[in-house]
């Protein structure tokens, strides 16, 4: 089973990131770079695969030559070949200019299955994986939460996001392309001798021109405009530790206006979930 | 006539004696080997250097022990001081000690009065006389004194049973055979006096006050069956005696333990307290996940262990009723050492994590070293449960989600949290602080860490930190974004290789800006910096707070509190400032200096101080199933001592006692603060 995994590094979430309107980008900072946490997903879900039905699996990217750093990251969490497409104007690129230039190195690579993020955290067009499975001529399925191989290697069942917690089942034939949702699974932290082998490995790098692809933008950037800014919850020192977290994972101070708050004895408000779940079809 | 005894009085061919004992002896070096061949399984480590430290102090332990006993020791020291004889030394409590001691002397005189006689026998023949009389009843009276211990032993371990001891088969073997020897002993030298002294001369026997009373129960019998029966016991006598040798040695009795742990004493480490073996990262195999990736060292430590249960009554793991029982770590990896040694196959029977030591215990340890401060043999356990952990991260990568979070923000933001490293020196706006980068005209940095940098608790000892460092005219600079997690947590809770990364990346920074000196309020950066950034060439002079506090007082740099506190303080000790660098007059001395200040000291304070229960990247892991909270053992401890003010001087056990105070309600009751809180509330501003 031979799988092309599509990566791209995002700015770390957690920076206060500046935007350089003039440019269209980020402000560059010191380790700035994170994997954007669906490919990561993606990448995950690929070398499962790969433990289970062998084979290989490739990662690739399009963009700065800084971020063969996540690619290194890739080859940790257990990817046996990496690509780097260097180009330094990419990430200013429309879906449809990244997904041609990726298209044509995957079509050159053995694939039994594509895998792609759902989104990038940064840009969250959340198209390049269907225009690449349109180019490529490969069945799609987006938003993947469970991913099963069928044991003959020839189709693949797969469970997707809908809305409100809904989920649609679909079987499609391999080779196909699908692209993982952040609930598919739970990415591995890499042991030390997958880090060390690692870092032996070599980065091969592919050249736009080689791939014999008009590269560019169909469409054209204009401008970037702000939202009002958006009052955000301080924790003070007067909460306790537990209370600051709670909150802070909760969002807000607020307490929730809603009338789903179930209360009761822990016997009767576990069964109200329960129920609540099981109608909401979460419990399959 | 002079006093004095016939060696081999009434016993024929006695000369046989040497030959049996040179068997035995040849059966112990056997056993020996057996055991030696064990510790090999076990990797390298140099534990024979500074040959000349190690000599003296196993010589001041051995003459502390044999002659005084640590018992005594303590006895003239105030109790909770570390004293300064040896650095390992620890007091005992003082009914086992008393008891152990009196074995020890009652036993080992025996045995040097087996020697002399030998000597006075064969070469000088120097027992005779008054000299005669005084050897025999001191050697006689030790010989009680040993039958005594025995007994009192007997008691505590089947009759008292305290939890902290196990009683296994070996024990009543070991004590019912050492009691049989020292008794058949005594039958036949009753015999002897029944037979010799009482008759000729009576005066003479009370000097051997144990034969005596048995001699005169035997002295009604004619001469002939004394006779018999001094010799048929003392052939029983020697072979039971010798036999207990035999048996002990092949059945590997604790009482190799006479032998065992003085070696493990010996070759204890001598490096400082708190600074972890460096892993090889060139290497195949990280940490310890079976027997043979522990040093030979750690695995003699095994066989050292005697069973005392001190370090399970220390550990405060143990005392909150978590899974983890240091002795019963070590215990279990002594089977796993057997385990392996006789194993033919080339994986263990058992995982030595998963399926014997448990990975439970392995993540309860907070690292406090408590255990360690407690064993009398000098058993390093830290070490041991940090290498598990560490083949638990590094090789298998089986540790909890909090961990995995944990590392991977310290990856990407250089800290625990989800956040911005370019937030790092937001708590410092407009209090005038130099930050490395624009004005570096100062050596001496101020390390803020992790917690202080984005908790607003914490926030706020480093604002009392560098107010008062500015009010004493100390010239310092903070690194601001540049400071990154100093790496003790992720070093102890195994992930060698990040911590790594850390320290190469702050050490080249600290030494871009020329930094000489390092002043911390969090004793586990301490720590970092004083014992563990100097193996990767980081060398910097480094300050606790505390320390710099008490010094900056002395010289009356600091302004002298003036404000009259008139409360209740009680002081807790962190684990990493008391216990593993002996820091706990600094804290007392600010304190003192403060007016009208009653201070009470816990339980358990100074080197005793309970953990907290944050240490050892406990902080950053959900709590462990079963038992109850460390935090919430401590808080019990410092409400019995009733007082209205809690100092410590931590930022871990800031975190951790203050969110205790409040899961318990008390924050009105019991304020939290830190010590240089203390001092400036104090000023009187
Ligand atoms: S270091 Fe502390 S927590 Fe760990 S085993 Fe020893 S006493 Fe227990
Ligand atoms: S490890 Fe030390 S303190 Fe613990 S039981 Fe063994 S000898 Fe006693």
């Amino acid at each position: 089973m031979n799988i092309v995994v599509c990566v791209k590094e995002v700015p770390n979430p957690t920076f206060p990131v500046e935007v350089d309107i003039q440019k269209n980008a980020v402000k560059s900072e010191e380790w700035n770079y994170v994997i954007n946490p669906y490919d990561e997903v993606a990448l995950e879900e690929a070398v499962r695969i790969k433990e289970k039905f062998g084979g290989q699996v490739t990662v690739i990217t399009l963009g700065a030559e800084r971020a063969g750093a996540i690619l290194r990251k890739c080859l940790c969490i257990g990817a046996d070949r990496a690509i780097l497409i260097p180009s330094d104007s990419a990430f200013a690129w429309d879906g449809f200019a990244i997904a041609n230039v990726l298209s044509k190195a995957i079509s050159r690579l053995p694939h039994d299955i594509v895998l792609c993020g759902y989104q990038s955290i940064d840009r969250g067009g959340a198209e390049v994986g269907s225009i690449i499975a349109e180019l490529l001529g490969l069945p799609v399925v987006t938003a993947v939460v469970k991913l099963d191989i069928a044991p003959d290697g020839k189709s693949a069942t797969v469970c997707r996001r809908l809305e409100r917690g809904a989920r649609a089942v679909k079987r499609s034939p391999l080779p196909a392309l699908f692209t993982a949702d952040l609930m598919l699974n739970e990415p591995r932290y890499p042991t030390l001798p997958c880090i060390k082998w690692a870092l032996k490995q070599e980065i091969e790098k592919l050249d736009v021109k080689s791939l014999g692809v008009e590269a560019g933008p169909l469409t054209e950037f204009v401008t970037i405009s702000r939202p009002p800014p958006k009052k955000v919850f301080i924790p003070t020192g007067a909460l306790s530790p537990a209370e600051r977290i709670k909150l802070l994972t909760g969002g807000g101070a607020a307490k929730k206006s809603s009338s789903n708050i179930v209360e009761g004895a822990p016997h009767e408000v576990a069964k109200k979930v329960v129920d609540f779940l099981a109608e909401k079809r979460f419990l399959l | 006539m002079v006093p004095g005894r016939e060696v081999y009085w009434n016993i024929q061919y006695g000369q046989f004696l040497y030959v049996l004992a040179a068997i035995v002896i040849g059966i112990m070096v056997f056993a020996f080997y057996r055991r030696v061949r064990l510790w090999r399984l076990g990797r390298p480590e140099n534990r024979v250097d500074h040959l000349g430290k190690r000599l003296r102090s196993f010589l001041v332990a051995a003459v502390v022990d044999g002659l005084f006993h640590r018992k005594f020791l303590e006895m003239f020291r105030g109790v909770g001081h570390r004293q300064t004889t040896s650095d390992d030394l620890k007091p005992r409590d003082f009914y086992p000690g008393f008891a152990h001691f009196l074995i020890f002397a009652g036993l080992g005189m025996l045995l040097l009065a087996t020697f002399l006689d030998f000597i006075s026998h064969y070469f000088f023949h120097f027992l005779t006389g008054g000299v005669y009389l005084a050897f025999s009843v001191v050697v006689d009276s030790f010989g009680i004194l040993a039958i005594i211990g025995v007994v009192l032993v007997i008691i505590r371990r089947y009759g008292q049973r305290p939890t902290r001891l196990d009683n296994r088969p070996e024990d009543l073997v070991a004590l019912v055979l050492i009691l049989v020897a020292v008794l058949t002993g005594y039958v036949v030298e009753g015999f002897r006096i029944a037979a010799t002294e009482l008759v000729r001369t009576p005066d003479w026997a009370p000097w051997s006050p144990g034969g005596y009373v048995l001699a005169r129960a035997f002295s009604g019998l004619n001469m002939e069956t004394l006779l018999g029966w001094h010799r048929g016991m003392w052939w029983v006598h020697l072979s039971i005696s010798l036999g207990v040798v035999a048996y002990v040695a092949l059945s590997w009795n604790r009482l190799w333990h006479i032998i065992v742990s003085p070696m493990n004493y010996f070759f204890r480490s001598l490096a400082p307290r708190g600074a972890l073996s460096i892993v090889d990262l060139d290497g195949e195999r990280f940490g310890a996940g079976r027997i043979q990736d522990f040093t030979w060292k750690q695995l003699l430590d095994l066989d050292a262990c005697t069973r005392c249960g001190r370090c399970q009554e220390a550990c405060p793991a143990y005392a909150a009723g978590k899974p983890l029982n240091p002795k019963k770590v070590i215990l279990d990896l002594k089977d796993q050492m057997v385990e392996e040694g006789k194993s033919k196959t080339p994986t263990p029977v058992r995982d030595m994590i998963t399926e014997r030591v448990g990975e439970e215990e392995v993540w309860d340890c907070t690292t406090c070293r408590a255990c360690q401060e407690a064993c009398p043999v000098a058993i390093e356990h830290v070490q041991k449960i940090v290498d598990m952990r560490r083949d638990l991260v590094l090789m298998r990568v089986k540790f909890s989600t909090e961990l995995k979070g944990f590392y991977k923000n310290i990856e990407e933001n250089g800290n625990p949290w989800a956040k911005s490293p370019v937030s790092r020196g937001n708590w410092a706006e407009g209090l005038g602080i130099k930050k490395l980068g624009q004005d570096t005209a100062t050596d001496t940095l101020y390390w803020v860490g992790c917690l202080a940098a984005y908790d607003e608790r914490i926030s706020r000892i480093a604002i009392a930190v560098s107010k008062l460092m500015k009010s004493a005219g100390v010239d310092f600079a903070i690194m601001g974004k540049e400071e990154r997690c100093c790496g003790d947590a992720v070093r102890r809770s195994g992930n060698e290789y990040l911590f790594r990364k850390l320290v190469d990346r702050n050490i080249e920074v600290l030494k871009k800006n020329n930094i000489k000196r390092i002043i911390t309020h969090c004793p586990h950066g301490y720590n970092a910096f004083k014992n563990e950034y100097p193996k990767f060439g980081g060398d910097f002079e480094v300050l606790h707070h505390t320390q710099l506090i008490a010094d900056l007082l002395s010289k009356g740099a600091l302004k002298a509190p003036q404000k009259e506190l008139d409360k209740r303080v009680t002081f807790h000790d962190p684990c990493y400032l008391a216990r593993y660098h002996d820091i706990y007059d600094a804290p007392r001395q600010v304190m003192a200096s403060i007016p009208k200040l009653d201070l009470v000291e816990k339980f358990q304070c100074k080197e005793k101080t309970f953990c907290c229960g944050g240490g050892g990247a406990r902080m950053w892991m959900a709590e462990s199933g079963g038992g109850r909270r460390i935090s919430e053992v401590l808080l019990d401890q410092v409400k019995a001592v009733k007082p209205d003010v809690l100092v410590t001087a931590c930022p871990y056990c800031m975190t951790m006692l203050d969110n205790e105070v409040r899961e318990k309600g008390l924050e009105t009751a019991i304020q939290v603060l830190d010590i240089a809180e203390l001092y400036r509330n104090s000023l009187g501003e």
